[in-house]
């Protein structure tokens, strides 16, 4: 039978290792509380890290890049010709990689008309019915420009030259449409 | 021999009741707590905590790793003249109650 004195020693020093255990739990839980939620960094502020300051060829003293241009998009394949398009660009990229917009069709349109009139042979195909509609598409750009032109000339009666805007009346068929427009409004 | 080995289990139970419900359990819990404080005991041992946690993989920080492997430094690590205090205070309030 242990004596009464080394009961209690035994005693105090139990609840002395249970108050001590509390303790470390305590610590215990907040530091892993934080590990899971991400803010270990914020308690413990005093990291030497977070202080040190970056001395990088081009780089600012946080690190970070001094670059301000900053890629956020991919660049995508382009199925027809094989280059990398930036998305912001890829959709007027393959309205003229495929040949189906306005512009790139006009273009076309345009390059065949300027290799007929340099080449005539050349332009006249082996189906007669391509060479009626060649000539028909012609004929109608010819009645458009006329028309466009003719529009033009009543328009420059009608308006007075403002100064300093004598150069609009020398810009493309749409731009002045355009204004014609809104004139209207 | 029996009746005095449950007495002496229930006399154990009934001091832990008196320091419980007396208040002193608590008063000296947060005793403990501010000594440790002062000496940096906290700051230590939480300093160890996340220098473990950062060590390890996320998945592998579990609070029953922590703690067996942490424990065993805090106890060693407690200043001496903490714990004597801490016991003698217990030890005077047992004696009187005893």
């Amino acid at each position: 039978m242990l004596s009464r004195t080394t009961w209690v020693n035994d005693e105090c020093k139990a609840i002395f290792d249970d108050m001590m255990f509390t303790e470390t739990l305590d610590i215990i839980f907040q530091v892993h509380r934080a590990s899971r939620k991400g803010y270990l960094s914020e308690l413990f502020p005093e990291d030497k890290e977070s202080k040190k300051i970056c001395t990088d060829l081009g780089r600012d003293v946080f690190g970070h890049c001094q670059n301000k241009v900053q890629k956020f998009s991919e660049d995508i394949d382009c199925p027809n010709c094989h280059r990398q398009i930036s998305t912001t660009r890829f959709a007027p990229h393959l309205e003229k990689c495929f040949g189906k917009g306005r512009t790139s069709s006009r273009i076309a349109s345009q390059k065949i008309s300027s290799a007929e009139f340099s080449f005539p042979s050349h332009g006249q195909t082996e189906c007669p019915e391509d060479d009626d509609w060649q000539e028909k598409k012609k004929r109608k750009r010819k009645k458009e420009s006329g028309s466009k032109k003719a529009k033009k000339k009543h328009i420059e009666s009608e308006k007075k030259v403002e100064p300093g805007r004598e150069h609009d009346y020398y810009q493309d068929d749409k731009s002045s449409k355009r204004k014609n427009l809104k004139k209207k409004r | 021999m029996t009746d005095s080995r449950e007495s002496e289990a229930d006399f154990k139970d009934r001091l832990h009741a008196k320091l419980q419900n007396s208040g002193e359990l608590e008063k000296l819990k947060q005793t403990l707590r501010d000594r440790l404080q002062e000496c940096g005991w906290t700051d230590s041992m939480r300093k160890i905590c996340k220098d473990r946690v950062r060590a390890s993989n996320i998945d592998d920080v579990s609070i029953d790793n922590l703690v067996d492997e942490v424990t065993p430094i805090g106890r060693d690590q407690v200043p001496a003249d903490i714990k004597n205090e801490i016991l003698l205070k217990l030890r005077a309030f047992l004696d009187e109650e005893a």
